[in-house]
This record gives C-alpha cells, sequence and structure tokens, in this order.
C-alpha cells in the first residue's frame, strides 16, 4: 500500500535505496521486499521534521545521481551502494533516519522473523519457559570463603 | 488556590520518594507526594503485547528524556558529557523502565576514606542500613540465593534466583574455569508470585514496563500500600522550587499542574526524592534573598560531585544458540571478584560486572556491530541469539568539577530552567573499565566466545545519579546531615542518591530505598521536634 507523502518517483527511489540497505541473501528478502520504503512513507506522514529531513535527502540522492550521469534508479546495486555510502558521510541525519526506519519496518516483519528464528509473536502475554540452571558448581565458589572486605 | 498544609511533602514518587512516603504513612503522619508524572497502566501502557513492540526504545519508552521527550519529561543538557543522563518520569519514577538489579552496597564502600585513602567516608555504615535494606527487600520482593561470599550474610530472599537458561549456564562456566566469583545476584523480579504480584514469565524486555507486575517498579510495590494508608500522590504536578518562611525553614512547594497553572503547597516538612539531578535542579532553582546561591547550599557543594557508573560493554559471540531471547535480560549474575581494591591493578576502588542475556532482533540490528549493505545478513546471523554481554559497572569517585547546574537558557515547557551535567571521566574510573575490559574477555574466552568485542564507555548509560546533595557531618564540606536533613534548613531533607558520598560499584537502588526508609525512621522517632 501507498503512502501519501512520497511521489511515484520517490517511492520508487527509497524502494532502490532500501534494496542497498539490507539486500536479498539466500532465504532472506530484501528490505524493499518487505515494504520498508512504504513503511517510511507512512511514518513520515506524523512527523513534519523527518518530512522535511526524508525529501531533502533523497533530492540529495538524486543531484549525486546525476553527477554520474544516470538517475539513482537506473544504477546498478553497486553504484547505488556507492551513492549511498556517499550520503552517508555527507548527510549523517538522514541517513541515520533511512537506516534506522528500514531495520525497523524489516525486524518488525513476521516474515524475517520467522526466517531468522526470533519468536513471531510480541513477548507478551506468552512469555518463554527458562531454565533455572544448573546452581552445583556455587559450592565451589562459596568454598573459597568471603571475599567481601571485612571491616570489623 | 493551593491546598491544606500538609505534614510532610514529599517531592518525587519514584525508587525513594515511594518508600519513604511509604514509612511516614504506617505511623499516621500526614503525607503529600507531588510528581511530575502520571500513573502508568501497566496493561495498557507498556508495549510487550504489541508486535511493534521492540520499536517503543525509540519513542515513548526511549530511556533517555530528551530522546522521548514525552509531556512528563523534562530536558536535561547533557552536549558537556560522554555518559547520557538517563531517566524515567512517572509514579514509579525510573524503576518503571529499570533493570531491577537489586545488590546492596558492600561493608567497605561507607568507609573508602579509612580503607583507601580516598573520597571521604559516609557518616553511616551498612551494619546502620542492615535493618532497612531487610525492610526494604520484602516490600520489593527480592529474587536471589542466600550464601553470597561477596556479602555479609543476608536474610533470606523472598523469591527464587532469576534462571540462568542456556546462555547463563554457559557464561557461569567460563567462572567456574577461572575460579572466579560469580553468583546469582538479587533481582527485584518476583520470579514466583509473591505479595499480590505474579511471577515473572521470562518474557525478556524488562527495561519497556512489566505488564505483569513481577518486576518491582514503586507503582506497583509501595504506592498501592502508601495510598492505601492516606498518602495522597498527585500527578502531574512539577515543582518548580520550595518556599521559605521569614525564618529560613522550608514552608512549601510552588509546582505547576497539568494546565500550567502555578499552585502552592504549605507543609511543615519538604522531602526530595528527584534524583541526583532533579533534586539539584529544584534546589538551585529556589533562591531567594536569604538563600542567594540556591536553598541549603551554604557549602557550594549542592549539584557538586556528580556520579555516575561509567559502563563498559563487552560481549562475547559463541558458535552456537544460547537462546538469549528467554529470561529476562538482566540474566543477573553478578561477579564480585574485582570489587575491593587492589592497588597491584593500577586503581583504587573497584568494580563488579553484569551479565545480560542477547539483544533482541531490532536492537541486534541496530546496534553497532551490524553493517548495512551485503555483509548484514552474515553479520546478524553471527551474533543473533549468540552473544553474551557484560557490563562493568566501575566505582566512580566524587570530584568537584563533575556536576550539576541550571542551564542559563534550556527550560522544561513550564519555563523551568532545565539541569545541565558537566562531567568528564577520571582516569582512575577509565583504568578500573579497561580492566574490566580484559577481565570480562578472559571469562567470555574461558567460556568458549570464538569472537569478544567491547565498547570502552557506553554512551546511553547514565542510570544512575548520585552524590549531588552529599551527607557529612560538616556543614562545610556537605550539603545534609547522617540523617538526610539539610544542614542549613532543618526542615529540608533529601532522601534520593543525591545524598550518596560515594558510589559503590554496583546498582544503587537497594541502598537509595534503603536510606530514605532509614531516614523515615528518623523523622518518625522525632517527629515531635520535626514536624513542629
Amino acid at each position: 500500500m501507498n503512502g501519501t507523502t512520497f511521489t511515484d518517483a520517490q517511492l520508487d527511489l527509497m524502494r532502490k535505496a532500501a534494496e542497498c540497505l539490507i539486500p536479498k541473501k539466500d532465504s532472506m528478502p530484501s528490505a524493499s521486499e518487505i515494504g520498508a520504503a512504504e513503511y517510511i512513507d507512512a511514518n513520515l506522514q506524523t512527523s513534519p521534521k523527518s518530512k522535511k529531513l526524508v525529501l531533502q535527502g533523497i533530492q540529495e540522492i538524486e543531484i549525486k545521481s546525476m553527477a554520474t550521469g544516470t538517475e539513482f534508479k537506473n544504477l546498478g546495486f553497486n553504484e547505488r551502494t556507492m551513492i549511498l555510502k556517499q550520503i552517508e558521510e555527507s548527510n549523517p541525519p538522514f541517513f541515520a533516519y533511512i537506516l534506522k526506519q528500514t531495520c525497523n519496518a524489516y525486524y518488525t516483519h513476521p516474515n524475517v522473523l520467522n526466517l531468522i528464528g526470533a519468536p513471531n509473536r510480541p513477548p507478551q502475554p506468552a512469555g518463554f519457559e527458562l531454565e533455572q540452571g544448573d546452581l552445583s558448581s556455587l559450592e565451589s565458589v562459596r568454598a573459597r570463603g568471603a571475599i567481601w572486605r571485612d571491616i570489623g | 488556590m493551593g491546598n491544606e498544609k500538609v505534614d510532610v511533602l514529599v517531592v518525587g514518587a519514584g525508587a525513594s520518594g515511594a518508600a519513604f512516603a511509604w514509612s511516614l504513612a504506617q505511623s499516621g503522619i500526614d503525607v503529600m507526594c507531588l510528581e511530575q508524572g502520571k500513573w502508568l497502566n501497566p496493561l495498557s501502557d507498556y508495549s510487550t503485547f504489541g508486535k511493534d513492540w521492540e520499536i517503543h526504545r525509540q519513542t515513548d519508552f526511549n530511556p533517555n528524556p530528551n530522546l522521548r521527550a514525552n509531556e512528563s519529561d523534562y530536558p536535561v543538557n547533557d552536549s558537556n558529557t560522554p555518559i547520557k543522563p538517563l531517566m524515567y518520569n512517572a509514579v514509579g519514577g525510573s524503576t518503571i523502565h529499570w533493570s531491577a538489579h537489586f545488590p546492596r552496597m558492600k561493608p567497605s564502600d561507607f568507609r573508602v576514606k579509612t580503607l583507601d585513602g580516598v573520597a571521604d567516608d559516609w557518616p553511616i555504615s551498612y551494619q546502620e542500613l542492615e535493618p532497612y535494606f531487610d525492610q526494604n527487600d520484602k516490600i520489593m520482593g527480592v529474587a536471589g540465593l542466600a550464601g553470597d561470599p561477596g556479602y555479609p550474610e543476608k536474610s533470606p530472599r523472598q523469591t527464587p534466583p532469576v534462571g540462568l537458561g542456556k546462555l547463563g549456564m554457559k557464561i557461569s562456566s567460563g567462572f567456574d574455569k577461572l575460579g572466579w566469583h560469580w553468583w546469582p545476584s538479587d533481582s527485584a523480579i518476583n520470579t514466583v508470585d509473591y505479595d499480590g504480584r505474579s511471577g515473572c514469565n521470562n518474557c525478556g524486555p524488562c527495561d519497556l514496563g512489566c505488564p505483569i507486575r513481577a518486576k518491582a517498579s514503586t507503582d506497583v510495590t509501595y504506592w498501592p500500600k502508601a495510598v492505601a494508608m492516606g498518602v495522597q500522590l498527585i500527578t502531574n504536578a512539577r515543582v518548580r522550587e520550595i518556599t521559605i518562611d521569614e525564618k529560613g525553614n522550608a514552608d512549601g512547594v510552588i509546582y505547576y499542574d497539568s494546565t500550567g497553572v502555578a499552585k502552592e503547597q504549605k507543609a511543615s516538612v519538604v522531602v526530595m526524592a528527584c534524583n541526583g539531578i532533579g533534586t539539584p535542579r529544584i534546589l538551585l532553582n529556589s533562591k531567594s534573598a536569604k538563600f542567594p546561591n540556591g536553598l541549603a547550599n551554604s557549602s557550594g557543594l549542592v549539584g557538586k560531585n556528580f556520579m555516575f557508573h561509567p559502563y563498559a560493554s563487552v560481549f562475547g559471540t559463541f558458535d552456537e544458540d544460547l537462546e538469549g531471547h528467554k529470561g529476562p535480560t538482566p540474566l543477573n549474575i553478578m561477579c564480585s571478584e574485582f570489587y575491593e581494591t587492589d592497588l597491584s591493578r593500577g586503581f583504587v576502588r573497584g568494580y563488579s560486572y553484569q551479565v545480560t542475556r542477547s539483544k533482541s532482533p531490532l536492537a541486534t540490528a541496530l546496534g553497532p556491530e551490524i553493517p548495512w549493505g551485503v555483509d548484514h545478513h552474515e553479520e546478524f546471523h553471527k551474533i543473533f541469539n549468540r552473544t553474551v554481554r557484560f557490563a562493568v559497572i566501575a566505582e566512580d569517585l566524587p570530584e568537584l568539577h563533575n556536576e550539576v547546574v541550571l542551564d542559563p537558557e534550556l527550560t522544561d515547557s513550564d519555563g523551568i530552567p532545565a539541569p545541565k551535567v558537566n562531567y568528564t571521566l577520571s582516569e582512575n574510573s577509565r583504568k578500573m573499565l579497561d580492566h574490566g575490559i580484559e577481565t570480562s574477555k578472559q571469562v567470555m574466552k574461558a567460556a568458549g566466545a570464538i569472537e569478544v568485542n567491547s565498547d570502552p564507555l557506553i554512551q546511553e548509560a547514565g542510570w544512575h545519579l548520585m552524590g549531588t546533595t552529599k551527607m557529612g557531618t560538616d556543614p562545610e564540606t556537605s550539603v545534609v546531615d547522617q540523617y538526610c536533613r539539610s544542614h542549613d534548613v532543618k526542615n529540608l531533607f533529601v532522601v534520593d542518591g543525591s545524598v550518596f558520598v560515594t558510589s559503590g560499584g554496583v546498582n544503587p537502588t537497594s541502598t537509595i530505598q534503603a536510606i530514605a526508609l532509614y531516614a523515615a525512621d528518623y523523622v518518625k522517632t522525632n517527629r515531635k521536634n520535626i514536624l513542629n
């Protein structure tokens, strides 16, 4: 589902960027496949400050891409990654924002949680069974005697 | 319009204010508490039932008040400190998001000048506080195991220790191989039902608030009991200053209610319980012709000697899934091997380390170890659920130049000047952390870690705020006396971590609360004199 902040072109650019931030590998999907760009778009609607940051950052990506003679969306994966590395240096707040939001989208997605072997449910209400564990070796810790400093 | 005058007015409903108010209420003393935050509903205000639970660490449950910026928070200028102050503002204070580590300070901590020639001795001792540690443990509910050779013998713990799980067993084998001390440390978490609260179901993220009330935040321990005994707890009440009468005694406070209207509350005794930053902030803002440098500040020490516990982090990666998400994140194994002074190590005093479980998925991904790009997945899989973390907690010593002052420009939403923290890590603390990193690495390797990394100073770790209204017997070198009573203003008390003379090398909350109960007993015993 498309958000309402990005134009189609901006959304497309963000998809291409998200794909570089968390790429597809083996069974793991890319961030763009699980909807990270749309997630970022949706969140911008409640944050005017972030909206300004992101729209300016997207413009900066385009400017840097055009300096190579090609639009960002038409660059190959490695070239896009190079552009993002430049952006990481030149506009840290924007880069940190899109990276964090991309991770937020990715690591709360049910498919991803399944694939990494994390519980695909919130911590509550089920919680987890936890082994008490073997405390028998504490006997040898105790056998050393007191290690606190007795001040009399 | 103000309210009717009360006997005792407590400012702050966190760890210490709750204990103090509860204790006084037992004697039928008329107590009111003003809290700038609100009551939280564990079932509806905490995020751990929701799919997006991890994201709340970045928003309304961010431990940094500047980043969280809830309505109840005030900003802290942290531009001049490498460690960022953390706190929570609500009924329960920072016990809402704490990890519930509950070790007591040790006997030597109260005698550092005599034993090691540094800082000052406390005017009170471990033995004097012991009955109050015990009293506090019963209300908070402590999971632990008797017999720890790192401590004098303690009374029986309320519930069994927090489970080790697979991860805890793995790392304890490292301590055993080295022959070093470890113990399931005291933890203010019910491991089985206790005192009308549930046993922990090992869900994990204690920092996001405990919806089943197994973790002892004071909104579910002390406060329901205190309110039932008649304590008036006023929320959304942000105190601006303490007012004084013509004799120079405290006679109440001025606070802003939730609509921003200034109100006056009169009291016979004022008790500050706002943490090591909030308390000096209000005292310094309580200026008058009689007290031009702030209240209770004839020594000039209000706000000075500010201490954090500097933390280093060491994380070991293992080649197997340690089920690191099962169980309270604070595993609560504690090592006291390097707690007491040994000058051959190159520093004075000591440290402990706490063991924590693996980070949750999103927290792992956002960690500095995980790159973006083509190597992202490989690095993520290498550490997710496979890491053990040690937090090396160093005893910071008091230094005059480490301080809390009022910021000349920054204010909260009611226009009250915000605090500014000026802090530099001392050489002694640095050496202590470096030693802790090296010994932690030895434990990790002995336990079989295939890779060990460290962060020499955790930035977002200013949990413990201490020392800014130092306790002592000499009014020229301390702010409050051995009963937490201001030397200058006899009906003004401070009962939070501000009174700490030194910091110890363990988490402070158990000791903070024991001191609050001890001070409350003094007020009760001397009520005729103090309340008049």
